[in-house]
């Protein structure tokens, strides 16, 4: 059987916003969210993904490293300013990842963007095996 | 969740299963169906499990669903083994409101809004990647943590003046500058003196209703008064900030040995490392908070000038007062007939004193301290004073603002199809936003009608009404 994509949905929440993902597998997970994240953030369609770079991260367990996978996105965005667009997760276990990432330097000429995220909370936050792979939930701080 | 009427105004969630106190929330009969829909009640209860909370975990009208706290959540806890949790004091360290007034009239101003904005638009940064002017090096950054508003005015933002109306003076001390990340540091360096997204807004308005003309007086407010609010945070820094420590307090409460029914009301006790560490670092946010809004009220004075081409002292901005609504404070009130000094977490809460609390200017001292409640965009906002009820019932605390009634989502929704900046120009509010969508995410029937709020909290006696400000109009993120 042919495995599913890697998709997100949103979750309503009334004052901030949050998603829910769906994915074959764990790093389909932490991709997925990393597009759901920019794409509340901006308009990806807009964006060319001209500069890359190598993310490491390290976290106390797959749950914390979901978050602060996001979270140094996001910091990344909000210091650097580059919109990020394509994510690969080259290595995964639970508590490490590494990743090459792709966006482009903010230009607010050429791009929309749409909202600030404060932060990746802990709240509601879960990652799990599904029966056809991985679901994960996280809400962000807006 | 069971909820029982104390007053017609009051309801409590009683004492059960891990709770050390009971919960207690500030709404009317009306209102209350609603809160009980959302999960905020459940996260008041889930409040009253935290180690050395005394009397209530309380919540405000305007609770709605928070992270670990409910926003609208005010908690108070024993120095001696009480506990503080960076989940009580929210991610926008010092999100806080500053009302000026001026010397013009709604009549003068109205047919020169749209210049007004324009100008307001360009001088203060709004919006995601907006940087200020000011870019900071981390060493002067460390200035702004230890000093605030303080070294706002040194810099030549505002005067001297105006630092005797903003609560703490607009410099808290014990700020550490030393427990601060690197991260937080680059966070905020080049966001001094910017309004950000979302809900956060500067908006040109006039005194449209006149509730307590005493206090008024005192406040120096009249009919048709041009005021200005400004509504902003800590930004990137208090963001970063209050994550940094979220991860300190997961590994606390292991530490500790702290039980919690929710994770994101990781806490520590106040006295231990971790607890004063947050603290050193909070302190540092709240002063950033304090320096960002009288930078920006200095250039919102210049855009003033350059706008309507008078003087400064013709247009004659002066600040009314200035609140914090997200902050950890310590404070000495009276419980069961004793002085007690406490950690009071107010999220999406304000500070309301009574008349005769030496914490406020010796000008006000006859009527309370002002408490400043935003409303939506189209509607209006509130000037409150405290009172001796918020004294003894709420550790001298009340309301915040309106809170969503829908989410960003729906909002958007609600708007397609419709221009809500051309709809609100019509209502004779011209609005400037770096995105369109923020406009759209903040119509006003996003928000629930903040006259509601401000009623039940003067009906419970928790704070009382001086005026009521209507917007001409406003920029945002």
């Amino acid at each position: 059987m042919q495995k599913r994509a890697s998709r997100y949905v949103p979750v309503e929440h009334t004052a901030d916003a949050g998603i829910k993902i769906f994915a074959p597998d764990l790093k389909g997970v932490f991709e997925s969210a990393a597009q759901g994240l920019f794409d509340l953030i901006a308009n990806l369609d807009r964006v060319t993904p001209t500069s890359r770079r190598q993310i490491e991260i390290e976290a106390t367990d797959r749950e914390a490293l979901l978050v602060t996978w996001l979270s140094e996105l996001n910091y990344l965005f909000l210091t650097e300013r580059v919109i990020f667009k394509k994510f690969q997760i080259t290595t995964l276990d639970e508590c490490a990842l590494s990743a090459l990432v792709a966006g482009e330097p903010l230009d607010l000429e050429k791009h929309e963007i749409y909202t600030e995220v404060k932060a990746v909370t802990y709240h509601g936050l879960y990652v799990k095996e599904a029966d056809d792979g991985c679901e994960a939930q996280v809400i962000f701080d807006l | 969740m069971k909820l029982r009427k104390v007053t017609d105004y009051l309801w409590e969630i009683p004492k059960e299963g891990g709770m050390r106190v009971p919960a207690r929330i500030y709404a009317t009969a009306k209102m209350i169906d609603a809160i009980r829909n959302d999960n905020a009640p459940v996260q008041a209860a889930n409040v009253a499990y935290l180690p050395g909370i005394v009397k209530y975990s309380l919540a405000m009208p305007d609770i709605h669903w928070g992270y670990g706290f409910p926003i609208g959540g005010v908690a108070a806890f024993d120095l001696e083994d009480g506990v503080i949790s960076p989940g009580g004091v929210g991610y926008d360290i010092n999100c806080g409101v500053r009302l000026m007034a001026s010397r013009l009239t709604r009549q003068q101003i109205q047919p020169k809004i749209k210049q007004l904005v324009n100008s307001l638009f360009k001088h203060v940064p709004t919006g995601v990647g907006s940087r200020g002017d000011l870019r900071l090096t981390h060493e002067a950054e460390k200035k702004v943590l230890v000093q605030g508003a303080v070294w706002a005015v040194k810099h030549g933002y505002g005067t001297e003046a105006d630092l005797e109306y903003i609560e703490e003076n607009g410099s808290t001390d014990a700020a550490d500058t030393t427990v601060v990340s690197y991260k937080a540091l680059e966070r905020g360096r080049a966001q001094l003196g910017t309004l950000g997204s979302g809900n956060h807004f500067l908006e040109v308005g006039y005194v449209a209703e006149i509730c307590d003309e005493e206090a008024a007086r005192v406040l120096g407010l009249e009919l048709d008064q041009v005021t200005v609010i400004i509504h902003c945070g800590s930004r990137g820094f208090g963001h970063q900030v209050c994550d940094d420590y979220l991860t300190v307090m997961n590994r606390a409460v292991q530490k500790y040995g702290i039980s919690l029914p929710d994770r994101q009301l990781c806490c520590a006790p106040i006295k231990s490392p971790e607890g004063r560490e947050y603290l050193g670092a909070m302190r540092c946010a709240v002063n950033f908070a304090f320096a960002n809004r009288q930078v920006i009220a200095s250039w919102a004075g210049d855009a003033f000038q350059e706008a309507l081409r008078m003087s400064p002292n013709e247009i004659g901005l002066r600040v009314v007062y200035e609140v914090v609504h997200n902050i950890a404070k310590f404070e000495t009130h009276e419980v069961d007939g004793e002085q007690m000094k406490l950690c009071v977490h107010r999220k999406g809460a304000t500070r309301a004193f009574a008349p005769a609390s030496p914490d406020i200017p010796a000008a006000y001292r006859g009527i309370g301290q002002p408490v400043l409640i935003p409303g939506d965009m189209g509607r209006y906002s509130y000037v409150l004073v405290g009172t001796q009820g918020a004294m003894r019932d709420t550790f001298g605390s009340t309301c915040h603002g309106a809170g969503r009634a829908m989410s960003r989502h729906k909002a958007r929704k609600a708007a397609r199809g419709r221009s809500i900046a051309s709809e609100l120009e019509k209502q004779g509010i011209y609005v400037q936003a770096s995105s369109r969508r923020t406009i759209d995410e903040e119509i006003p029937e996003a928000y629930k009608d903040v006259a509601s709020v401000v009623d039940a909290c003067q009906l419970a006696g928790i704070s009382k009404k001086v005026v009521q400000l209507k917007p001409l109009g406003c920029i945002k993120g």
